[in-house]
């Protein structure tokens, strides 16, 4: 692969020279990955409380592939992408390289310009997605000018002739790791779960071998967020808190209206503090500040927005993501 | 005494140092000359008669005594051989007390006249000792005798620049004995982290500064992991800082150029030798051929592998680097030299039993050159240069390479002791490639832009300079003129330099200089990487203007004080690390700006060679940025930037010294939006906190021959002492204190 230029050889002082050396490590496996939508996207899904719900449109901007440093890492996706889920399954995210059993990272985060198209998905789409807005839960630096999309999810509930409409846009950035292909029991706590994830020694959610080729799919599931549960083997979906938030009628659900609507429409226990992390410095995770969980935005925003993304169909990841909830 | 073995006669020497001060005919009417008091010579000066050789001959010598005593070049101007080359071989040993004009050593060129006698067949005495020696008589003084008037001329550095030689950074504390570890200290230039040896010169950015050796561009001036220089300290003579406004034979650079000259071939034994406690280095010389021609090697090994082995296994950093040295006087008037120097850099890291390298990078030259004097105020030297630079590339990986070949030649005539003339003209081809990217995802935007930006290619760059020294009286004055043809894949671009120097010497202490300047410059990239340079001259050439004014007074215990305002404009500008507000995102990208750095420099020196020597420089200085519209301060810029260091002489070989760098913050850059719009940065932000350290020096030596010959030292050296930790964009680095014991010696 690199060349061992002419001098290397014939240099008068030989014992001085030492060349860049070429490339002696065996050759590392490949590993592809990919996006896909739940089967939500093709024909609707229907909530325990009987509403139909469809999704118009959803765009997701993820990417920034690798690696943790438990294996040899010989190359990464270090780029973002934008998927159309409605484009299809099995959608390029990216290709990485390496050796040795590995724990994969990702992220979701707002696009920049150099962020790569998906399918279906145009250049003003991505500009729509760059501009940046504030709402009440994103990032909020000292210079107060909002963020861009990380998910654009345009949903349609009906039932019994009543149509409602839920444009939700997440912004924040949310980083995966400690990634399991085992979907989580159904009697189990995520918060635990996540603690003892994120604690434990670096996990291998791959293995790679000389020469074999992997692929693995990211499943983003937008229904997601009409779970009545953060453990989503044992959540329900329900749209009528999400109905009833619509206090002015236009068929159109805001964030601000659903965070008007008490956490106990979803959970009769009441108000919860959650648990959040952080990745630090050094990559790793810590416990980072809880946040006290009180409306239905609350809980969509802050516990399950960053559970859509799921990891080789039923598995998923513990994320972290940046950013403080702001006022209001 | 003389060589046992060796036919010895007595001779008589005759030395001729008639200086004449010129400075101008309307100065002399003006004000008398400057008090010049010519070069003398110390001990005796043997010269044995060549064996083989028969009867008389006289040998005409134009020798050069340098401001520390020591002779340089050595010209017979006159006289056959074999006597020719022993008068030269032997004057290259004198040593004199060098001339000085108002009580300042300068540099000094005298003729000297030695007249050979053939010895009697039985006499076998010291060359140096008059007839009649052999009764214990002291040897009479020798005879001078006027030859011919000799004009004394030393050779300033040129205005607006700081030379620094190696005998007084040996003093400085945190330089590790390196001249170019010295740069950081001068005043103009701006750290971007303590230790890193890349700076901002005048608000130019790191891949905007040019480095040369011997007029030998290279890539880069220090090894990895904060290591030493490329070059062994020992090879290099001074190193000037040009920050601004620089000679017309300096060019392709729009920030400053360091210029380092390497030390005069000496043909007789002599060298020096280290090892401290992460490398040992070596250089020796000596000469062949009855002295027309000397041999030098030297070079550096680091150990580092093996200390890192025992504190984290799992890194590899390796560096070493060597030079070698042919040069041959062919006729007194002709000299060959062939010089050739390289260096190796290695990080790598091992993971799970698989060794993956980090970051390499190495660089070879051998440079062949021809210097003919015509005569004693005309010389010429005609070059050729091959290169060849590769880096491993972080973060892609891949290995880039570029193959250097170029010719010059130069020319300097004095045509009187008010004009010179001084021209040359070069040209350069270089083959850039680079591997292709082994495992990548080819829709990984940054492999694009790497691409992109350093494509394959062949870039050939022709130049030709000239500029004129004018002595006017006390006004000196150089305007010079350097036009440059860049052609890079398609693309080619036309660089127009003009150059003006001037220094007015108002009284014989106190002097005004000024310089002005225009550089151009291809597209840099964010620092000098061998085998690493922005292709088909994306985005055209960068345009420096630069400006300053400065007074330099020389004051009472041999203080010298200079005090300059500098003023540079860049057009067109590459920097990406002054401009993007995440440089490791936007390292593939050159977005180009308009810059400014306006500023003011204090430096107050005393030769950290003397008894107690030491310095002060100061810099103030603002930086800006313009890209669109928007106006800004430069990441680097930073306010206040000082140094102060002090050497003290403790008696009995015992050498102290320490210095004191403290400078302000970079401003902080809020991080970029995820929108379209960036929030915007200040003129006026808030920055990280101040940062200071103090580095120590601690030496002891011992003489193994008098009068003060070969010599070991114990050295104990540490930058960053206090373990000071700096903050860069909020984020705390460090400390970075490099450490050193180790054990010198020379001969």
């Amino acid at each position: 692969m690199r060349t061992r230029p002419f001098f290397c050889l014939t240099a008068p002082l030989a014992l001085a020279y030492a060349c860049v050396p070429a490339d002696t490590r065996p050759p590392p496996g490949t590993l592809t990955m990919t996006v896909s939508p739940s089967g939500a996207l093709d024909g609707g899904v229907t909530s325990a409380d009987g509403w139909t719900i469809t999704f118009d449109r959803v765009l997701v901007a993820l990417g920034n592939t690798g690696f943790s440093d438990s294996c040899t890492v010989y190359g990464e996706a270090d780029y973002d992408r934008i998927i159309d889920l409605g484009a299809g399954n099995g959608q390029k995210l990216g290709i990485l390289h390496g050796l040795g059993q590995c724990d994969l990272r990702f992220r979701v985060a707002a696009p920049d310009d150099q962020t790569v198209l998906g399918a279906n998905v145009t250049e003003d789409d991505r500009q729509a997605m760059r501009i940046p807005l504030t709402d009440p839960y994103e990032l909020q630096t000292g210079s107060q000018t909002g963020a861009g999309a990380s998910f654009d999810i345009a949903a349609t509930a009906t039932r019994a002739g009543v149509t409602k409409h839920f444009h939700f846009v997440y912004r924040r950035r949310v980083r995966y790791q400690r990634c399991t292909p085992d979907a989580p029991p159904a009697d189990a706590s995520i918060a635990a779960l996540a603690q003892a994830a994120a604690f434990s020694d670096s996990g291998a959610a791959v293995d790679l071998h000389e020469n074999e080729e992997v692929t693995y799919d990211l499943r983003i599931e937008p229904e997601g967020l009409f779970r009545d549960d953060v453990n989503p083997t044992s959540a329900a979906l329900r749209f009528d808190p999400f109905a009833a938030a619509d206090t002015n009628g236009d068929g159109t659900i805001t964030l601000d209206e659903i965070r008007a609507v008490p956490i106990t429409t979803i959970r009769d226990a009441g108000a919860i503090e959650a648990s959040t992390y952080e990745v630090d410095d050094a990559g790793l995770l810590r416990r980072g500040q809880p946040v006290v969980i009180e409306t239905l935005g609350d809980f969509v925003y802050e516990l399950l927005a960053p559970t859509l993304v799921r990891f080789r169909d039923v598995g998923w990841c513990v994320g972290s993501a940046s950013g403080r909830r702001g006022p209001g | 005494m003389g060589d046992p073995g060796q036919s010895m006669m007595r001779l008589s020497c005759l030395l001729l140092v008639f200086a004449l001060v010129v400075l101008g005919a309307s100065r002399a009417r003006a004000q008398p000359a400057h008090e010049l008091v010519p070069p003398r010579m110390l001990g005796d000066a043997s010269v044995p008669y060549p064996g083989g050789a028969h009867g008389e001959a006289t040998v005409r010598l134009l020798i050069v005594v340098k401001a520390d005593g020591s002779v340089g070049d050595v010209i017979a101007e006159a006289g056959e051989e074999p006597f020719a080359t022993a008068a030269r071989t032997a004057a290259a040993a004198w040593r004199f007390e060098p001339a000085t004009r108002d009580g300042q050593p300068l540099a000094a060129r005298i003729r000297s006249e030695v007249h050979f006698s053939e010895p009697p067949p039985s006499e076998t005495e010291p060359a140096s000792a008059p007839a009649g020696a052999a009764d214990g008589g002291a040897p009479p003084p020798p005879k001078i005798e006027a030859v011919q008037e000799v004009t004394v001329r030393g050779d300033r550095v040129a205005p607006g620049a700081t030379s620094i030689g190696r005998a007084e950074v040996r003093q400085l504390p945190g330089a590790f004995g390196d001249p170019f570890r010295a740069l950081d200290a001068l005043p103009g230039v701006t750290p971007i982290v303590s230790g890193l040896p890349f700076f901002y010169v005048r608000g130019a950015p790191p891949g905007n500064v040019g480095y040369f050796i011997d007029g030998v561009k290279v890539p880069y001036l220090f090894h990895a992991g904060a290591g030493p220089s490329v070059i062994h300290p020992a090879m290099v003579d001074t190193v000037e800082l040009h920050p601004g406004g620089y000679p017309a034979r300096f060019g392709r650079f729009a920030g400053g150029i360091v210029s380092a000259t390497s030390a005069e071939p000496r043909p007789e034994l002599h060298g020096e030798g280290n090892i401290r406690l992460f490398d040992m280095g070596a250089l020796a010389e000596t000469g062949f051929a009855d002295g027309r021609g000397t041999a030098l090697v030297g070079g550096r090994y680091s150990y580092t592998a093996l200390i890192l082995s025992l504190i984290a296994g799992d890194t590899r950093l390796d560096y070493r680097d060597f030079q070698g040295r042919l040069t041959y006087d062919v006729t007194p008037k002709d000299r060959l030299s062939l010089f050739t120097f390289g260096a190796y850099d290695l990080v790598a890291q091992t993971t799970n039993g698989i060794e993956s390298v980090l970051f390499g990078s190495e660089f070879y030259r051998l440079d062949l050159r021809y210097d003919h004097r015509f005569g004693p105020d005309t010389t010429s030297r005609v070059a050729v240069t091959g290169g060849f630079d590769q880096s491993h590339i972080p973060g892609q990986p891949r290995n880039s390479q570029n193959k250097l070949g170029q010719a010059r030649f130069s020319i300097d005539h004095r045509a009187s002791d008010t004009v010179r003339f001084r021209g040359g003209a070069d040209a350069m081809i270089e083959d850039y490639t680079a591997d292709e990217r082994p495992y990548s995802d080819p829709d990984d935007p940054t492999a694009k832009q790497f691409n992109a930006l350093f494509p394959a290619r062949d870039d050939l760059t022709t130049g030709v300079w000239s500029d004129v020294v004018l002595q006017l009286g006390i006004w000196q004055i150089v305007p010079g003129l350097r036009l440059d043809l860049y052609n890079s894949g398609d693309a080619t671009a036309i660089g127009v330099d003009p150059r003006l120097a001037s220094r007015i010497d108002v009284t014989k202490r106190v002097h005004v200089i000024h310089t002005f300047g225009i550089a151009h410059q291809p597209p840099s990239f964010l620092i000098p990487v061998p085998g690493l340079a922005i292709g088909s001259l994306r985005g055209g050439l960068q345009r420096a203007i630069q400006s300053s004014a400065g007074v330099e007074t020389e004051l009472p215990e041999d203080f010298t004080a200079t005090f300059t305002v500098f003023d540079n404009i860049f057009q067109n500008m590459s920097d990406t690390l002054g401009v993007s507000r995440d440089p490791g995102d936007s390292a593939f990208s050159d977005t180009r700006s308009l810059g400014s750095a306006v500023g003011a420099e204090v430096y107050l020196r005393r030769k950290l060679t003397k008894r107690v020597g030491g310095y002060v420089s100061y810099t103030l200085s603002r930086s800006t940025r313009s890209v669109g519209t928007e106006h800004f301060l430069s990441t680097f810029d930073r306010t206040h930037v000082a140094n102060a260091a002090i050497a003290f002489d403790l008696g009995k070989n015992w050498r102290a010294g320490t210095r004191f760098t403290i400078y302000t913050g970079t401003p902080l850059v809020p991080p970029g939006g995820n929108g379209l719009v960036a929030p915007p940065r200040s003129l006026n932000p808030d920055r990280d906190p101040t940062f200071y350290r103090l580095d120590l020096r601690l030496e002891k030596r011992w003489y193994l021959s008098r009068p003060k010959g070969s010599w070991i030292a114990f050295v104990i050296e540490v930058m960053n002492a206090t373990l000071h930790k700096e903050t860069l964009q909020g984020q705390e680095i460090g400390p970075v204190t490099i450490p050193s014991i180790g054990v010198e010696g020379g001969l």
